[in-house]
């Protein structure tokens, strides 16, 4: 279980990973990319027992 | 025993905050589970995913095609189906559902930036959701 990393993605800044796919495993950004699919396979690579925490951080935000 | 969750506090380009119902779900594929954040919008008739996502995890992208509305924009989706489960604390609250789901297609130029959102069909009858903006709560109670 691994709640604690969507806190980690809502209070960290992650601003230099803006346009791109970052997975987070253990509150730490573990691989980040554009492809979302080859974030997953090196996070699951690194942590192949864990469920990554998979989120594509936002360039700019406007009102929905 | 229900779920809560608080609004997830985003800023705006002009410096202003809005608060919105984002959630944290696991998304179960054929190839991999991941945790991701997803929107809650009752505005919205059916639950939408990112093609890129639905890649990544392997979600069945054979289904026929839709055109989704919004705005005054129109996307092509792949209509599909999704296992989540909306995850609580601790894992023994988690909830797991099945829903159908619009894999919307990724188009040269856009951003898949919105995730997942989360509309009526195969998850409002699965919850009550209850806003409490006052109190920054979202609670969803199990039907």
């Amino acid at each position: 279980m691994t709640y604690a990393d969507y806190e980690y993605f809502l209070e960290e800044n992650l601003t230099k990973y803006a346009g791109k796919w970052v997975a987070i495993v253990d509150e730490h950004v573990v691989a980040s990319g554009k492809d979302a699919t080859l974030v997953v396979k090196e996070a699951k690579a690194k942590y192949p027992t864990k469920r990554p925490f998979l989120a594509k951080v936002r360039n700019k935000l406007s009102i929905l | 025993m229900g779920l809560t969750y608080k609004f997830k506090k985003e800023q705006l380009q002009d410096g202003t905050f809005v608060s919105r119902p984002r959630i944290p779900v696991i998304l179960h594929g054929e190839n991999v589970s991941v945790e991701v954040v997803a929107l809650i919008d009752s505005g919205c008739d059916i639950t939408v995913i990112p093609e890129d996502l639905a890649k990544a995890v392997g979600l069945n992208l054979k289904g026929s095609e839709s055109t989704i509305y919004a705005f005054r924009e129109s996307s092509k989706a792949i209509n599909s189906k999704a296992s989540l489960t909306f995850m609580g604390k601790e894992k023994r609250h988690n909830i797991k559902v099945q829903a159908p789901v619009l894999i919307i297609k990724s188009e040269e130029g856009f951003s898949d930036d919105a995730g997942i959102v989360l509309g009526v069909e195969g998850i409002f009858d699965k919850f009550n959701i209850n806003f409490k903006k006052t109190k920054n709560q979202i609670l969803l109670s199990p039907v």
